[in-house]
């Protein structure tokens, strides 16, 4: 659930920056950058995944190393979306940092909303979080980009 | 806050895209810039008088000021 998140959220992201023709080139470069950053680390993320569950991947050194690739591309892509967001264009960040509050914000409640509605026994979990958190960023991203157009 | 963009882009007859491209930022930043849905930062308030060789105060004015020629001498 969360690497499907995860990508989605990037996929909007570079969307937006990427085949917007309103993007600045160098926009458009950083975001595209982003985006194979973290294609990188989703693809590792599933085979290291894979990997382990089927026990293709020799327990000690080997597993613990396979273990650090997506992780490491994790930190790499997040480090590509800072510098995305740290050089775009001012508009364009004032309208990811709207989206980015309203991202945390759905985190927040959801966190909580998920919560009752596991106790009343609908089935959740921990994972649909991040699904709360990634649509309240896509939304908040898709009104700000109305707000100001 | 007020602005003349629109006014000096069309003495130039530029498009938005090219203003864009000289401010180097996007086109829906110069257009938000002109409707009045975005103030711009500081420094781009600075490139954008630059480009148009005049002072920041003779292009953007406060909301209930009307926009025009800077008032110093």
């Amino acid at each position: 659930m969360s690497e499907e998140t995860g990508s989605s959220t990037i996929a909007a992201v570079w969307r937006y920056f990427a085949t917007c023709r309103n993007a600045t080139a160098r926009d458009r470069r950083n975001a595209r950058r982003a985006m194979w950053w973290l294609l990188g680390w989703a693809v590792s993320f599933v085979a290291v995944r894979l990997g382990l569950e089927h026990r293709v991947l020799p327990e000690g050194l080997v597993s613990d190393l396979a273990v650090a690739v997506p992780i490491a591309l994790g930190l790499i892509a997040v480090l590509a979306y800072v510098r995305l967001i740290r050089q775009a264009d001012e508009l364009q960040r004032k309208i990811q940092l709207e989206a980015m509050a309203l991202g945390f914000g759905g985190a927040f409640l959801g966190n909580f909303g998920l919560d009752l509605l596991h106790q009343v026994g609908v089935p959740v979990d921990g994972g649909d979080l991040f699904l709360v958190a990634a649509a309240f960023y896509i939304i908040g991203v898709i009104l700000g980009a109305r707000r100001y157009a | 806050m007020n602005n003349r963009l629109k006014v000096l882009r069309a003495e130039r007859d530029w498009t938005q895209a090219r203003l864009a491209e000289e401010l180097e930022v996007s086109r829906q930043t110069v257009n938000a810039i002109e409707t009045g849905k975005y103030d711009p930062s500081l420094p781009l308030a600075f490139r954008i008088a630059a480009t148009f060789g005049q002072s920041i105060e003779e292009i953007f004015q406060p909301d209930g000021v009307a926009p025009g020629p800077g008032r110093s001498s």
